[in-house]
């Protein structure tokens, strides 16, 4: 009865990595209110841990962070396997100078509620 | 003549060592001097040149004409010795002949003959060549106008005598011989010789004198002429030292104010770039914050519209929160963009560009932020190709049409169009709003500057983004130009390099080129 009850599929799950608490914080509630499943790491290599017990769907990942930065964790996941992981880098920096390789998109900060919606529209649809 | 030269040796002989050692000095000062000439401009020159040459002509001249009248003088000591020397032979011949008439007639030996004759013809000539030579002398000519009767008559008693002792009269001739009268001329002949001699000896001491005196003159007068001309060497010597040194103080003090100047310089150019640089900083620092304050307030916005009960009051501070937001990270933007302008790192990313088709997005992008201005825009049906940075070149039409919207407080109309000239576009925006007054015009597009009828409508802003608006216009090969009367609203026409030039007919949006032929 109990197996019958859970449900059929599960929610996708996006993962938040950002250093910066008050946008991690602001950034869980909006996707956690889309209906997705989310989890934080406030560095890569915490990052790396739970994108591998958690196989998350997203990733919105920060840049410019402690331990490993954004674009390592990138080229890391490209090249280990995760290639149908959408990947979604913020920074302070102008768009035009965000040079990632294996990046989906780019969302240079201070972004918009309209610009997180738009993302998740198009990428977990 | 010879006089002359033993003393000139004399003196020589002291000077010697005084000679040797201003002529050393001299070589030294001339050594400097020439060094001064070099830096002196050719006016200068030629006048020291001239100083110098007078001086030295004037020593010349006047120490030849000094020794002129030095041989002048010496002359007349020479003609003075001639005299006394004419005199001699006189009082000689005389004394001869009278001497060899008393040997003759004592002894009657006619060897005295002979002489006696030789000084007898002599004495007429000796005569002739006294009164020439002292010519020019009175008391001479009369002394020996007075002597020569007796001299005369004592040759005639020397014949008479001579003629009576050959005809064999000795007793006869040495009868008129030892006469009074005879022996009375003699001494009175060889007294009017002396007197002559002694006279001739005043004037040779007193025009030795004068040739001495001359001598000297002239000698003084051309040490002197030599010391003031050496003064002058030395005061040559010493100006030009003082002037180099004084040139090199200069070009010390002058190398010392550059070297500060420069320091200077370097100091408010760190000053500046490090201004810059943590102007940029600090900008780039506001991006976090700005994104948690953006999303945190659009979020509760979103969440209490979902309330079942209406909160009027708190979605009214929501909002404005929101909006208070989005301006902050405009003026971020702002400043960044002036940051990198100022620091040389602003950055194209140039692609073609369909400016037609970028005008009506952002069109779409800004109505809906206002509801009391309409913007009316008729899009070119051919698309207009520009080579440029799309994100920037939206940015130049945010700006103006951000600009219009604050600038007409009172709502209303804000045409934008499109057109082309020649190889350009022309994108113009224009208001209806207070207008910019005539003395700000040519310092809008200037970074910080704020017009100053803004704040009567109290608009706010920082004065960056004419400023960016009007480089990235630049950057692009273009320009921004601005006509605006105040109170009437402004028209700002932006001016870019058509990449493909369009068909001017094809444009709704230039009427003007349409004229009919009257």
């Amino acid at each position: 009865v109990t197996l019958m009850t859970e449900p059929t599929h599960t929610p996708k799950m996006v993962l938040i990595v950002e250093d910066e608490e008050p946008i991690a914080i602001a950034l869980a509630m909006i996707v956690e209110d889309a209906g997705f499943t989310v989890a934080c790491a406030s560095n890569g290599r915490i990052a790396l841990t739970l994108i591998h017990q958690q196989q998350p769907d997203l990733i919105f990942t920060d840049l410019m962070m402690p331990q490993l930065s954004g674009q390592e964790l990138v080229a890391y996941l490209r090249a280990n396997g995760f290639t149908d992981l959408r990947i979604v880098v913020m920074s302070a920096i102008e768009k035009a100078h965000m040079r990632v390789p294996g990046a989906d998109a780019l969302l240079p900060k201070p972004f918009s509620l309209e610009e997180v919606d738009a993302i998740l529209r198009e990428f977990l649809g | 003549m010879k006089r002359m030269v033993n003393v000139l040796h004399g003196i020589e002989d002291r000077l010697r060592p005084w000679l040797h050692a201003i002529l050393q000095a001299v070589q030294m000062r001339l050594v400097t001097l020439l060094q001064w000439l070099r830096h002196l401009t050719g006016r200068r020159v030629w006048g020291l040149v001239t100083v110098l040459l007078c001086l030295s002509a004037f020593n010349g001249l006047f120490f030849a004409s000094n020794i002129q009248t030095v041989m002048d003088r010496e002359g007349w000591v020479r003609h003075t010795l001639t005299v006394q020397g004419r005199i001699d032979d006189l009082t000689i011949a005389i004394t001869q002949a009278v001497a060899t008439q008393r040997a003759y007639l004592l002894t009657g030996d006619t060897t005295y003959l002979p002489p006696n004759a030789t000084s007898v013809q002599m004495i007429p000539a000796d005569i002739t060549q006294v009164r020439q030579l002292t010519s020019d002398n009175v008391d001479q000519q009369r002394a020996l106008a007075a002597l020569q009767p007796l001299i005369t008559a004592k040759l005639a008693e020397v014949q008479q005598t001579i003629a009576l002792r050959q005809a064999g009269n000795a007793s006869g001739a040495l009868q008129v011989v030892v006469q009074n009268e005879a022996l009375h001329l003699t001494q009175r002949i060889q007294q009017g010789l002396r007197s002559m001699r002694g006279t001739e000896n005043i004037l040779l001491r007193q025009r030795d004198a004068a040739a001495q005196s001359a001598l000297a003159e002239a000698i003084t007068a051309f040490v002197v002429g030599l010391l003031v001309l050496i003064g002058f060497f030395i005061a040559a010597g010493r100006l030009t030292q003082i002037y180099l040194r004084q040139r090199e103080r200069l070009a010390a003090e002058r190398l010392t104010q550059l070297e500060e100047e420069q320091r200077l310089r370097q100091t408010a150019q760190d000053a500046l770039s490090q201004r810059d640089q943590l102007f940029g900083i600090a900008a780039h620092e506001l991006k976090n914050p700005l994104t948690a304050l953006t999303t945190t307030a659009q979020m509760a916005q979103r969440l209490l519209a979902r309330e079942p009960v209406q909160n009027p009051r708190l979605a009214a501070l929501l909002a404005s929160q929101t909006q208070q937001a989005r301006r902050m990270s405009s003026l971020v933007e702002g400043m960044l963009d002036t940051s990198r302008i100022v620091n040389g790192v602003f950055t194209l990313d140039k692609k073609p560009v369909n400016i037609a088709e970028l005008v009506q997005e952002v069109l779409n992008e800004v109505q809906p932020t206002t509801t009391i201005h309409t913007l009316q825009f008729a899009k070119p049906r051919e698309p207009l190709w520009v080579q440029g940075d799309a994100a920037r070149l939206g940015q130049i039409l945010h700006n103006l049409l951000q600009n219009a919207i604050r600038y007409s407080p009172d709502g209303g109309t804000i045409v934008i169009s499109l057109t082309t000239q020649e190889d350009a576009v022309i994108l113009a925006v224009r208001d209806q709003g207070i207008g910019i007054p005539a003395e700000a015009l040519p310092h809008i597009f200037d970074l910080a500057y704020r017009a100053t009828n803004v704040r009567r409508y109290s608009v706010q802003g920082m004065g960056v983004g004419l400023y960016v608006t009007q480089q990235i216009a630049q950057l692009h090969g273009g320009d921004v130009r601005v006509r605006s009367t105040e109170g009437e609203g402004s028209e700002f026409c932006v001016t870019l390099p058509c990449l493909i030039p369009a068909p001017v007919a094809n444009l709704p949006m230039s009427p003007t080129t349409h004229a009919l032929p009257s």
